[in-house]
């Protein structure tokens, strides 16, 4: 007789049985280094609910939460990520099965107005495709379409390229103070919602990640005020080696700050010995049609983002118009 | 007390359409600032002579008003190299005199579910799919009710018209400007889109059917000719959408890698533009378009545009997935202009 399913919020002593059936169900390890990072460290909490046999964890369902700010008030927002039923389980794929069940318990727990007390506005992701279409069959996923990115070739320039990030007057930051918050809210004047990038999230999100090395270029004023900021990273993609742009932060209003970060961007990608620059910018951002004067063109990615709302006031048109998030608001660089 | 009506919910007859019109008129002169009546003219030509069909499933009172309606105008494919039908889900209607509280759901989902078992099918002369633009509270309903799914944004590619007028293009190329659909047309679309995995189907009989023959509007043709032969095409059309004056391009075509062909067809467009006093070129379209990367090449840049293209699928082996990444629209494949 097959020993009763448990489902139930993570506890200490889960992690290494956990660690286990990722690897059984992804076929791949991921460290506990960088497990904790995600859901220990994180700094708006830990969401994971687990279905285990005895003492073996069999399922999870688990997001990423963070911050967001919307109409003057801060919600949460959270992305779906890792969610795994381990081999011996996957007959039990259908509504009444342990994925779905794990799935349901961890929904009633989180989301907002459930009845576990829970906090989160919406759900988010860019599921691989089977795992879309369990969620969309499932678990009430809603998707809003492809991706797009825009990128561009790293161009051999014919006048001379600046050579250190000096000469940009751009500066390699290795940490967050309160500055970081100030120039998020100069920011997020122009955004409807966005996730809260102040100094603990960025902190926790670029410059403590175990695995991945990102690199923080700012620009300071000459008081020393940031006045923005770009994070990036090299990325192999498809064939390609592209210098991501994972975060970007400058008011609209000052685009010479935009050009001096893209060209600290271009020097970097230049020196990883990059194919191309990349990032994600909302489209209704000033940035994205400024991107494009530099020479970006915006193309479609594989990857298909799904969400699910709890919140009324997060709904379909906000999502597409006024949602302002990064490649740094995804697990996939 | 209030007597409730009886409905009765049938497919549309070509005979319905001063009733249809009559509803459709009063709803939405309602609700649409500066909206002009539909003739029947306009109307006949959209549902009746549509060479792949019209379709409507009304919602009628006891004394033949239409009280609701969820329509669609067919649309021949070439699905992976057969011919199949699709739908584009157009001029529904609920009256509000009558929305909701008549039955357990409102009279315009059962329309709406009426219409989708009735064309919606993964067969032959069936509708393996439908797309359409609603408009947000159109597609929270879809969502909700009738299994719509968000195909993919309407994006505007647009230009500056003097940028365009001064493409060099190749002067082998010779681009003329007509009023009909010029001959040629099929074989064109034969060599061009035959291994492409969705497509609508731009030959002859479409084409002249939906910019020759629509009444009260006149559409420009620009036929691109390399040695007598027809190497592309497009239609223009002044005009507004989503508040943007320009000179639209609603529809194109040339071989896949002729770009003389398109840069003479874009450069001759600009210039029409600019003798109308139009500063912009657009076109509406989605990232599916083979011409996608191409157009950005030349210097068209990319604009979001404020309709979401959403759909249901019939196809199980085709989901909404699977159309969003492959099925090719222009503007010309809407209602818009």
């Amino acid at each position: 007789m097959s020993v009763a399913l448990e489902i139930r919020p993570l506890r200490e002593g889960d992690e290494q049985s956990l660690l286990a059936t990722f690897e059984a169900a992804f076929g791949r390890n991921l460290s506990p280094q960088a497990w904790h990072w995600a859901f220990r460290q994180n700094p708006a909490g830990t969401q994971v609910q687990v279905a285990l046999r005895g003492e073996q964890v069999v399922a999870q369902y688990a997001a990423l939460p963070s911050r967001v700010w919307m109409d003057g008030q801060a919600r949460v927002f959270s992305q779906v990520v890792d969610s795994m039923v381990h081999p011996s389980e996957r007959g039990g794929l259908g509504r009444q099965g342990t994925f779905a069940r794990t799935a349901q318990a961890f929904f009633e727990d989180h989301s907002l107005n459930g009845p576990g007390g829970g906090e989160v506005s919406l759900f988010y992701g860019w599921p691989l495709p089977a795992n879309r279409r369990i969620g969309e069959r499932l678990l009430g996923y809603e998707r809003c379409g492809r991706q797009h990115a825009l990128a561009r070739p790293v161009e051999a320039l014919s006048d001379p390229a600046p050579s250190s990030l000096a000469e940009l007057n751009v500066e390699e930051l290795s940490g967050f103070d309160d500055q970081a918050q100030w120039l998020w809210e100069r920011c997020a004047r122009e955004m409807e919602v966005g996730t809260v990038r102040d100094g603990a999230w960025l902190l926790w999100r670029y410059i403590c990640h175990p695995v991945h090395t990102y690199t923080c270029l700012g620009v300071r004023d000459s008081e020393g005020i940031l006045r923005g900021l770009a994070v990036c990273r090299a990325v192999e993609r498809e064939g390609q080696l592209l210098a991501s742009v994972v975060d970007w932060l400058v008011p609209s209003a000052e685009p010479e700050v935009g050009s001096q970060l893209l060209a600290a961007v271009e020097l970097k990608a230049r020196q990883w010995s990059c194919d191309a620059l990349a990032l994600w910018m909302p489209p209704f951002s000033l940035w994205f049609a400024w991107f494009q004067t530099q020479g970006f063109q915006m193309h479609p990615t594989s990857w298909q983002r799904v969400v699910r709302s709890f919140d009324r006031r997060v709904g379909s048109a906000l999502l597409s118009e006024g949602w302002w998030y990064q490649l740094g608001d995804s697990d996939l660089v | 007390m209030t007597r409730t009506p009886e409905i009765t919910l049938r497919e549309y007859e070509p005979s319905d359409g001063e009733a249809i019109l009559d509803a459709f008129n009063r709803v939405f002169a309602g609700v649409q600032q500066g909206f002009e009546a539909r003739t029947l003219a306009e109307w006949r030509w959209r549902f009746v002579d549509n060479p792949a069909g019209g379709r409507a499933s009304l919602a009628l009172d006891e004394h033949g008003r239409v009280l609701a309606q969820y329509a669609g105008l067919g649309v021949r494919i070439l699905l992976e190299g057969e011919e199949a039908l699709i739908s584009q889900s157009v001029d529904s209607f609920c009256d509000p005199r009558v929305r909701g509280g008549l039955a357990r759901a409102g009279l315009f989902v059962q329309a709406g579910r009426s219409y989708a078992e009735r064309h919606g099918f993964d067969g032959a002369g069936e509708d393996r799919m439908m797309y359409g633009l609603p408009v947000p509270a159109a597609w929270r309903v879809g969502r909700d009710q009738l299994q719509y799914s968000m195909l993919s944004p309407l994006w505007r590619l647009e230009s500056q018209a003097e940028a365009f007028a001064a493409l060099r293009a190749d002067t082998d190329v010779g681009v003329d400007v007509t009023s009909n659909v010029p001959q040629g047309v099929d074989a064109l679309f034969a060599k061009t889109c035959a291994a492409e995995p969705a497509r609508v189907i731009k030959d002859r009989r479409y084409l002249a059917w939906r910019y020759d023959e629509r009444p009260n509007v006149n559409y420009q043709w620009l036929v691109a000719q390399r040695e007598g032969e027809l190497v592309g095409w497009m239609v223009l059309v002044a005009g507004q959408v989503e508040g943007r004056q320009a000179l639209w391009i609603l529809d194109g075509l040339v071989e896949t890698g002729d770009e003389g062909a398109l840069r003479a067809l874009l450069a001759r467009a600009a210039r029409l533009a600019r003798a109308s006093g139009l500063d912009t070129l657009a076109q509406v379209t989605t990232d599916a378009c083979a011409e996608w990367q191409v157009l950005q090449d030349l210097g068209f840049w990319v604009v979001p545009g404020s309709y979401s293209f959403a759909g249901r699928s019939y196809m199980p082996r085709r989901p909404v997935a699977w159309w969003a990444e492959h099925l090719a629209l222009s503007l010309g494949d809407t209602d818009l202009l």
